[in-house]
């Protein structure tokens, strides 16, 4: 189970830098006037 | 169809009717209810449906509940109500369609309704089909990096739950880590879509803006000149 914890914070954080960067582009388009 | 089957059947189309009209305004019987039957609310107490708390509670059941109430003066009521109507759209974005024009144009729940839709729903193209919002409502959110954060953030949130409360061993959570990835990334790429044609719209219309303000500005010389 402890493996599985530390897993999921793995996973959890990989995708969480994905998203980030994901977005980059989408918040570098936030300037519609 | 067997006999257990059967009286089932006939036992739920008649009990709501014969309820007791002490279970018409018990809370914890109606919510247990409705968990099968959202149907059922026609036959909960007026009393019980005036309160917008406990009918939030019933549509984070199941929200097919508000369809089902019946009662017109309680439905108009509902349709005004801002904090109501706040509420709900964080369940559900697509809500908003219930509520009255002053609602649906209310800046706030807008913008609530879209961070709910934009965070969790996979198939963005669709967004605005229903044309729940307007294309100047679409854009004025997208125009705001506070509200995209808030996208961003939700998302992430919806993720590290859907993690934690997985439950299987290191090869099925990798594999159920995947598939949160090619859902996101569906959905954010869905979301630049949807940015990219409204950016490219408001440019046009700057564009055409420049034009006119050109052209008005070279009919004022010639007029001049004449």
């Amino acid at each position: 189970m402890s493996d599985n914890k530390e897993l999921k914070q793995k996973i959890i954080k990989y995708l969480e830098i994905k998203i980030d960067k994901m977005f980059v582009p989408i918040l570098a388009n936030c300037k519609i006037k | 169809m067997d006999l257990d089957k059967k009286i089932e059947k006939f036992v739920s189309s008649k009990t709501f009717r014969l309820m007791h009209p002490s279970l018409k305004s018990d809370k914890e019987f109606i919510l247990e209810m409705i968990k099968d039957k959202p149907y059922g609310v026609e036959y909960v107490s007026e009393n019980l449906l005036t309160d917008d708390s406990f009918i939030l509670d019933m549509c984070k059941i199941d929200l097919r509940v508000l369809s089902n109430i019946k009662n017109e003066n309680i439905v108009e009521i509902l349709k005004e109500n801002p904090s109501f109507a706040f509420d709900l759209v964080e369940l559900n974005g697509e809500m908003i369609e219930f509520f009255s024009d002053k609602i649906r144009n209310d800046d706030r729940i807008i913008n609530k309704a879209l961070v709910q839709i934009l965070s969790s729903k996979p198939n963005l193209d669709k967004i605005n089909e229903r044309k729940l919002f307007s294309d100047k409502q679409i854009a004025t959110f997208f125009s705001n990096e506070g509200r995209v954060i808030q996208v961003k953030e939700k998302i992430k949130s919806n993720m590290i739950n859907s993690i934690n409360n997985f439950h299987g061993n290191k090869v099925e959570l990798e594999n159920y880590g995947n598939e949160i990835l090619a859902k996101v990334t569906d959905s954010i790429e869905a979301i630049s879509k949807i940015q990219q044609e409204y950016v490219t719209s408001a440019q046009q219309t700057k564009e055409k803006n420049e034009d006119l303000k050109n052209m008005i500005q070279d009919l004022k010389i010639k007029i001049q000149e004449l």
